[in-house]
């Protein structure tokens, strides 16, 4: 049998809308369609909730056609509509279910309500063959090393303070960096031309990280030293990667040791970056594992993951009533009961 | 007597640990020490503060390490043996208290390289006492206040393989303190 | 390194052989470069580390907690030569038990002797900063608690810093021997008892908690 499920996400600054078929048969998942539509917003500047939820509330209208005509559907062929549950920022979360939920009683279809990092997770593993790899989800609201056990995906490692992203993000206003396609990417291409490297502090405890006093560092550094000259911007940036990256895949590598993996994959936002996958890869290499990774349409908020994880759920009987179907900006990836996974 | 080689410095020979009791000229030793005289090419460690032979081997350990890095804090390996015995970086306060005085009545003698048979020799022709068969006797010649006290080791301990740890430890770490 | 030495594992950030030394049987924990880092942080970090490890250990050990003696740094070489503590892991242990009531009172018993060694540890203001039951080992024959593998230790008086200690561990427990809440919640019991400037440390932990939810 075939199921369809088509897929909300609007938990930041991306709005996405996907749908997806899966193959009880075959086993065989296909990508219908994803479209995706980001709020960006002009450089020194981050994206704020209300102008967020505003912009998703604009454009999800055109997205939800685009992508139903793309996919070529029609509304009776989809079983299940998925949305994005959390975690996340309220408002946009919100401006986003309100509309799963009107689609769900225009279309007389059940909901599912999905956590944001079991959809990535799900979807890269579907993407890379991954079987049973140690994650390291990384974007602007979440930095966590995760791996599989006993029906959760259980969180090894995280940040102690701010994500990841948030740090690149915040990093990136502090030097006027382009916000398109997003600061993680303007940060990541100034530090090709990086040639110094400046000693950051470097915070690692155990499995977990803390970025939020490297932040601070570093815009220190920024204000004392750029004006006369001492490094440039591309310094900062490249010893700023340099640094975190190397954070990452040191807490990486050691759940990996702990439980005696040899597969990692990167999902989130920032595991687009391509130097993040390379020192991934030499650690993997080092000890003769491998790194999996996607690419921007599916590392980077989508709705297919989430009609994907959704699908998983919806196919072992879990639904989310109307009652249920609140939106909630903490919600832990070990929260969840994966139902689907032996 | 008693020759062992170590590890990391097998280039560096045989190292040569003897005790002697009854050693009544230990003031003449001494002084012939502070003149550097070439022949006393030997740590003479007052064996009081000598807990454990392991003890000694740690820090003559560090001493052939920080000889081997051309990094030694005192005039040759041998008074950096004496060195690394005490748990301060005080170069004259450790001499005085881990080598000998003129009252010093039992040696530890430490001599890095050479033949068995010669330094057995010349070390007889050297201290006027009696050298010990072996080893074993080592930590009858201790003094557990003056070791705790050097050491700064809490009297509440007692257990002697957790005070002999401890120090063992104090020696080991004292270059990265 | 020492010809004779045995390589017995090869973790994630050290090779660990086990060698003749001095007379006696020693762990050689030697740490290795890694590719991924700048040399720069690499050669900073590996060395800073070090030290930091041999400091801890003996720091601890001062302190009463039972933890591998240092013999040797080789700053060099990043190794350091310690002993070699014969025993089994917590870990492995935990692993060895079946649900069954008849391990209650000896994991009671070792709950005490974890949350014994980790308010000396803090009493000391050593932080772990890798708490797993793969590091602790219970001591062949008198079953002491041994706190081993201080890669990442630091020396803190922060509350916060010793609740991370303490969610870690937790964490550890709870990721890899499902069931384990009780006896987390007895370490910490004990824990409590015998560190009298714990109350911070815990109400930390509780927030770490919270937050979760």
């Amino acid at each position: 049998m075939r199921h369809i499920a088509i897929g909300l996400e609007g938990s930041a600054n991306k709005l996405g809308i996907g749908i997806v078929t899966h193959d009880d048969v075959t086993g065989k998942v296909e990508i219908l369609s994803n479209i995706r539509h980001t709020h960006i917003t002009p450089p020194g500047t981050g994206f704020l909730p209300r102008d967020t939820a505003a912009h998703h509330r604009e454009h999800v209208l055109p997205v939800l056609e685009n992508a139903l005509k793309e996919a070529n559907i029609t509304i009776k062929d989809i079983n299940v509509i998925c949305f994005t549950k959390g975690p996340g920022m309220g408002a946009p979360l919100a401006s986003v279910a309100i509309v799963a939920r009107t689609l769900s009683l225009l279309w007389d279809k059940p909901l599912v309500g999905v956590n944001h990092c079991i959809g990535h997770i799900e979807m890269g593993r579907e993407i890379t063959g991954a079987k049973n790899p140690v994650v390291l989800y990384v974007s602007g609201g979440n930095t966590q090393v995760i791996a599989y056990a006993e029906k959760r995906y259980r969180i090894f490692g995280e940040t102690l303070d701010i994500a990841v992203g948030n740090c690149l993000d915040r990093f990136a206003r502090v030097l006027n960096l382009s916000n398109d396609p997003s600061p993680g990417y303007s940060i990541e291409q100034a530090a090709k031309s990086g040639k110094t490297f400046i000693e950051l502090p470097y915070t690692v405890k155990g499995m977990d990280v803390s970025f939020s006093g490297i932040l601070s560092y570093i815009e220190m550094i920024a204000q004392d030293q750029l004006a006369s000259g001492e490094c440039t911007p591309e310094d900062l940036c490249f010893s700023l990667q340099e640094t975190i990256f190397a954070m990452l895949v040191e807490t990486t590598e050691r759940a990996m040791a702990h439980i005696g993996s040899n597969e990692v994959l990167i999902v989130g936002g920032v595991g687009c970056n391509l130097r993040l996958q390379e020192m991934m890869a030499q650690m993997a290499e080092q000890r003769g594992g491998k790194v999996f990774a996607t690419d921007e349409r599916f590392c980077i908020d989508n709705g297919i993951m989430i009609a994907h994880a959704g699908l998983l759920a919806f196919r072992t009987g879990f639904t989310t009533s109307l009652e249920e179907s609140f939106c909630t900006q903490r919600f832990r990836t070990d929260e969840v009961y994966v139902s689907w996974r032996d | 007597m008693e020759s062992f080689t170590f590890e990391l410095f097998p280039s560096r020979g045989l190292i040569h640990i003897s005790l002697f009791r009854n050693v009544t000229n230990a003031a003449e030793l001494r002084k012939r020490l502070l003149a550097r005289d070439q022949e006393l090419s030997y740590a003479f460690i007052d064996a009081r503060v000598v807990f454990d032979l392991f003890q000694v081997l740690v820090a003559v350990n560090n001493a052939l390490y920080y000889e081997k890095l051309e990094k030694l804090k005192t005039f040759n390996v041998h008074s950096e043996i004496v060195y690394f015995l005490s748990p301060t970086t005080n170069i004259t306060e450790s001499l005085r208290r881990f080598g000998i005085s003129d009252v010093t009545n039992a040696i530890l003698v430490v001599k890095v390289g050479g033949d068995a048979t010669d330094v057995k020799s010349h070390l007889s022709s050297l201290i006027q006492g009696e050298m010990e068969s072996n080893l074993d006797t080592i930590s009858h010649f201790a003094d557990l206040g003056t070791i705790k006290k050097y050491y700064k080791i809490d009297n509440k301990m007692t257990d002697r393989r957790e005070i002999l740890e401890c120090l063992i430890g104090t020696i080991a770490i004292k270059p990265v303190l | 390194m020492i010809d004779n030495a045995v390589l017995i594992k090869q973790g994630a950030e050290a090779r660990i052989y086990i060698a003749p030394f001095l007379t006696r049987k020693a762990i050689v924990k030697e740490r290795f470069s890694k590719s991924y880092r700048h040399p720069i942080l690499d050669k900073k970090l590996t060395a800073r580390r070090v030290t930091q490890e041999a400091r801890c250990l003996h720091k601890c050990r001062r302190s009463g907690l039972d933890t591998p003696v240092v013999y040797f740094v080789d700053i060099e070489n990043n190794t350091i030569y310690m002993e070699y503590v014969e025993g089994k892991t917590v870990r492995d242990i935990l692993r060895e038990q079946s649900d069954d009531e008849s391990f209650k009172s000896k994991n009671d018993e070792m709950a005490n002797k974890i949350g014994m060694a980790l308010a000396n540890m803090h009493v000391a203001d050593v932080i772990h900063g890798d708490l797993t039951t793969s590091n602790l080992l219970s001591r062949d024959p008198t079953g002491s608690l041994v706190v081993i593998d201080f890669g990442l230790s630091y020396v803190s008086i922060l509350p916060e810093d010793k609740a991370v200690d303490l969610y870690v561990l937790e964490r550890a427990f709870m990721s890899t021997h499902p069931n384990s809440e009780t006896m987390f919640a007895s370490i910490l019991e004990t824990y409590r008892k015998k560190y009298k400037d714990s109350g911070p440390v815990i109400n930390k932990l509780e927030e770490e908690a919270e937050n979760e939810v």
